[in-house]
C-alpha cells in the first residue's frame, strides 16, 4: 500500500472519525521548537559559513564583503607564492587520520563487544560501564594525561628507549603514534556501545546453521555474524569517522606543530589567524569531504542491502 | 515433485550410544541408546524438557555429549564439529541467512564444501525444483511466507546430500492446516530420498503421522520405542499411554483368571506382572450394546455425552470410563446401556 493510502485511510481516535494525515497536521505544532532549532543553529549558521566563505579577509582580520573565490583558491594550494600541495595534505592526512581511526577502533571493538556480550548479565553491564567511564572525562583532560603517560620518564617512552625505537631522552609524543593513540581511545567507546548492542541481539541460530551447511570459522564469521552486527557498526562508523575528522583537540596536543590536521587548521583560521572567511571554506571542504565518505559507506553498505 | 527415487539404504544405521548430556546440575539425557536403520523417518516425541532437541543437537554436532558415542555408518561422529558431519538440520526458527536470496541460501552448504560452480547450480536448481521454489529463487527470506520459509530451509539441508537429515520441529510455525499437508509432503519427500530423517516433535498426531519408527521420551530417558502403531496400541507404561492419544486407565489387582477393576471383574489376554497395577482402554475401543456382551460387560449410565460431528465422546458412570463412538445414534446423558471393553483391546501396563 502506497504511503498516502496509508495517511488518507479512515480511523478513528478517541471517537473522533478521521485520517492520520488530518492528525499529523494537527500535530505539527509540536514539532516548532525542533524546527527553530533547526533553523536557528543548523541553517542560518550554514548559509552564513557560506557567504562567508566566498568573502575576504580585511587587514585588521575583519570580514570584508567582497565576493571573491580567493579562499577556495588557497584551499586547493594556490597562494602568494604559487601552488603548494601543503592544505591538500593536510586535508587527505585528516582523512587517512579518521580513517585509520575508525578501523583501528572497529578491529578493537569487535573482541571487546563479544567478550562484554559474553559476560553474564549481572556483570556484563560492569564491564561496559568500564569502556564508557574514561568518556565521562573531560577530553582534554585525558589528552593532558596522555601527554604525561607519553613523556620520556615513563614507562612506556623507557621501554622504547630501552628497545632502540626511540632515542635515549625522548618522549613517545609529540608524534602521529601519539596523536593515533589519543584518538582511538577518544573513540573507543562510540564503537563499542553500538556494536555491542548488535552483539547481544545475534541471532545465534545462523552461527549453528553455518557450522551445519560446513562453514570454516572464517565463513561463519562474515555470513553469520558480521551481516548481524552492521547497524551497530554503522553507526559506530559514523559516530567515530565525522568527529574524527574534524578532532583538533587531540592533534594538537599530541601530535606537535608539523602533524596538523584539519581541524587544526580551521581552528587556526578562526583564532590565531584571524581569517574568517578562509576558515568557513576549509570547513565547508571538510563537511563536503565527510559527506563523500560517508555516500561511498553508505552506497557499498547497500549492495549487502543493510543499511 | 520431480525427484528420482532412490533405492532405499539398507543395513547400516545411526546409532546412539549411550549418550548423557548435563548441563551444571541438570541432566538433560540420562544414558540414551539408540539405532536407526538407513532410510527411517525416526521421530523423537516428548513434552518440552524431555531431552529430544539436546539428542537432536548432539548428533548435529552442536552440542557435546558428556558421556557416550553418536556412530554413524561405522563412523564415530562425536569427535566432529558440526561442519564436518554428513548431516545437515532443518531448525526451529528455520535460521535463514537474512542477508541471502533463496538461491544463495540454498547454495550456502555447497559453496561451503568449495563445489565446482556448475555443479553448485545444478544442486541449487535441482533444490529448488524439488521444493517448487523456482518463483522466489531471488527473494530475500523476509519476503517469503512462513510455509516458503520452511520449504527454503529444507531444499537448504536436501542439497547437500547428509546421510541424515535433522528436523528440529520443523512445522511449529506452521498454521494447522498447512501442518498437516507438509506433513504429507516431508512423508513422500522421504520416501523418494531413501534417506534417514529423524524429527523432533512434541506433536503425537504429527509422529504418528509422518514416522516409521517413534521414540517417545520422557525427562532424558526413552520411555518406549516402536512404530507407530506398536506405541499407540501396545503403550508399555501410564505415560506412554497417556501422552499418545487419550486412554482409560484402569487400577486394580490381579486375580489368577484376569483382573479385578473397582467396578467388578475382566478377563485380560495376558497375566499381568504386577499384583497391583493398571489396565488401559482407547476410548474408541469400548463397545456400547443394547444387550448384555458375552465378555467383560459392564451395566452403565451415560454421565455427558459431546457431539464432536466426527464422533461424539461420553462419559460412562459408574466405572468412570470415556468412550468414543460413531455420532449416530446420538447418545443422550441418563441413558442406561452395555458397555464392552474387549479382551484385545485391554492393555497391560508394566506398572
Amino acid at each position: 500500500m502506497p504511503w498516502w493510502c496509508w495517511m488518507n485511510r479512515r480511523i478513528v481516535w478517541f471517537g473522533e472519525l478521521t485520517t492520520p494525515a488530518q492528525l499529523y497536521r494537527r500535530g505539527l505544532w509540536f514539532l516548532l521548537p525542533a524546527a527553530i532549532w533547526i533553523l536557528g543553529l543548523l541553517v542560518i549558521p550554514g548559509l552564513s559559513l557560506v557567504a562567508l566563505s566566498f568573502a575576504e579577509r580585511g587587514q585588521y582580520g575583519e570580514v570584508v564583503w567582497n565576493f571573491s573565490l580567493e579562499n577556495y583558491r588557497r584551499l586547493l594550494g594556490y597562494g602568494i607564492f604559487g601552488w603548494s600541495p601543503d592544505t591538500i595534505l593536510i586535508l587527505l592526512r585528516s582523512l587517512w587520520v579518521a580513517f585509520v581511526t575508525t578501523l583501528i577502533c572497529i578491529v578493537l571493538a569487535y573482541p571487546l563487544a563479544f567478550f562484554i556480550a559474553s559476560r553474564p548479565p549481572r556483570t556484563r553491564y560492569l564491564w561496559l560501564a568500564l569502556v564508557i567511564i574514561p568518556f565521562w572525562t573531560n577530553l582534554v583532560i585525558r589528552t593532558y594525561a596522555w601527554q604525561m603517560l607519553l613523556a620520556p620518564d615513563f614507562p612506556f617512552a623507557k621501554l622504547a628507549q630501552a628497545l632502540g625505537l626511540l632515542a635515549p631522552d625522548s618522549g613517545l609524543y609529540p608524534s602521529p603514534l601519539a596523536v593515533y593513540i589519543g584518538m582511538i581511545t577518544a573513540f573507543l567507546p562510540f564503537v563499542v556501545m553500538p556494536l555491542f548492542s548488535s552483539v547481544e541481539r545475534l541471532d545465534w541460530s545462523l552461527v549453528e546453521a553455518a557450522q551445519d551447511l560446513y562453514a570454516s570459522r572464517i565463513r561463519t564469521f562474515f555470513q553469520a555474524i558480521w551481516p548481524q552486527t552492521l547497524p551497530g557498526l554503522t553507526v559506530g562508523i559514523i559516530l567515530t569517522f565525522i568527529p574524527a575528522m574534524g578532532m583538533f583537540v587531540i592533534p594538537d596536543l599530541l601530535g606537535g606543530a608539523k602533524y596538523l590536521l584539519v581541524g587544526n587548521l580551521i581552528q587556526q583560521q578562526f583564532y590565531a589567524s584571524r581569517d574568517w572567511p578562509y576558515g568557513a571554506a576549509v570547513s565547508l571542504g571538510l563537511m563536503v569531504m565527510t559527506l563523500i565518505g560517508l555516500a561511498i559507506y553508505r552506497r557499498r553498505g547497500k549492495d549487502v542491502d543493510l543499511v | 515433485m520431480t525427484v528420482a527415487t532412490r533405492p532405499p539404504a539398507t543395513g547400516e544405521s545411526l546409532s546412539i550410544q549411550n549418550v548423557v548430556k548435563k548441563f551444571g546440575d541438570f541432566t538433560a539425557l540420562g544414558g540414551v541408546s539408540l539405532e536407526v536403520p538407513a532410510g527411517q523417518f525416526f521421530t523423537l516425541l516428548g513434552p518440552s524438557g524431555c531431552g529430544k532437541t539436546t539428542l537432536l543437537r548432539i548428533i548435529a554436532g552442536l552440542e557435546v555429549p558428556t558421556e557416550g558415542r553418536v556412530v554413524l555408518m561405522g563412523q564415530d561422529l562425536t569427535p566432529l564439529p558440526a561442519n564436518r558431519r554428513p548431516v545437515n538440520t532443518v531448525f526451529q526458527s528455520y535460521a535463514l541467512f537474512p542477508h541471502l536470496t533463496v538461491r544463495e541460501n540454498i547454495a550456502f552448504g555447497l559453496k561451503s564444501r568449495r563445489m565446482d560452480r556448475l555443479e553448485v547450480e545444478r544442486r541449487v536448481r535441482y533444490g529448488l525444483e524439488m521444493l517448487q521454489l523456482e518463483r522466489f529463487a531471488e527473494r530475500l527470506p523476509h519476503q517469503l511466507s512462513g510455509g516458503q520459509r520452511q520449504r527454503v530451509a529444507l531444499a537448504r539441508a536436501l542439497v547437500n546430500e547428509p546421510q541424515v537429515l535433522l528436523l528440529d520441529e520443523p512445522m511449529s510455525a506452521l498454521d494447522a492446516k498447512l501442518r498437516a499437508e507438509v506433513q504429507v509432503q516431508l512423508r513422500r519427500l522421504q520416501q523418494q530420498l531413501g534417506l534417514t530423517f529423524i524429527l523432533v516433535t512434541h506433536d503425537q498426531d504429527e509422529a504418528m503421522a509422518v514416522s516409521d519408527r517413534i521414540a517417545l521420551m520422557r525427562m532424558g530417558h526413552l520411555e518406549q520405542v516402536g512404530t507407530p502403531d506398536e506405541v499407540y496400541e501396545r503403550p508399555r507404561t501410564r505415560y506412554a499411554a497417556e501422552f499418545l492419544g487419550a486412554a482409560n486407565l484402569i487400577q486394580g489387582k490381579r486375580l489368577p483368571m484376569g483382573f479385578e477393576a473397582p467396578f467388578g471383574k475382566l478377563a485380560l489376554g495376558q497375566t499381568p506382572p504386577w499384583d497391583e497395577g493398571y489396565v488401559a482402554i482407547r476410548p474408541e475401543r469400548v463397545r456400547l450394546s443394547e444387550v448384555e456382551p458375552r465378555q467383560n460387560g459392564l451395566r452403565v449410565r451415560v454421565r455427558e455425552a459431546v457431539y464432536r460431528g466426527a464422533y461424539q465422546e461420553a462419559w460412562l458412570e459408574p466405572c468412570d470410563i470415556r468412550v468414543r463412538t460413531a455420532p449416530h445414534p446420538t447418545l443422550q446423558a441418563g441413558q442406561e446401556l452395555w458397555a464392552e471393553l474387549p479382551v484385545d483391546a485391554l492393555v497391560v501396563l508394566d506398572e
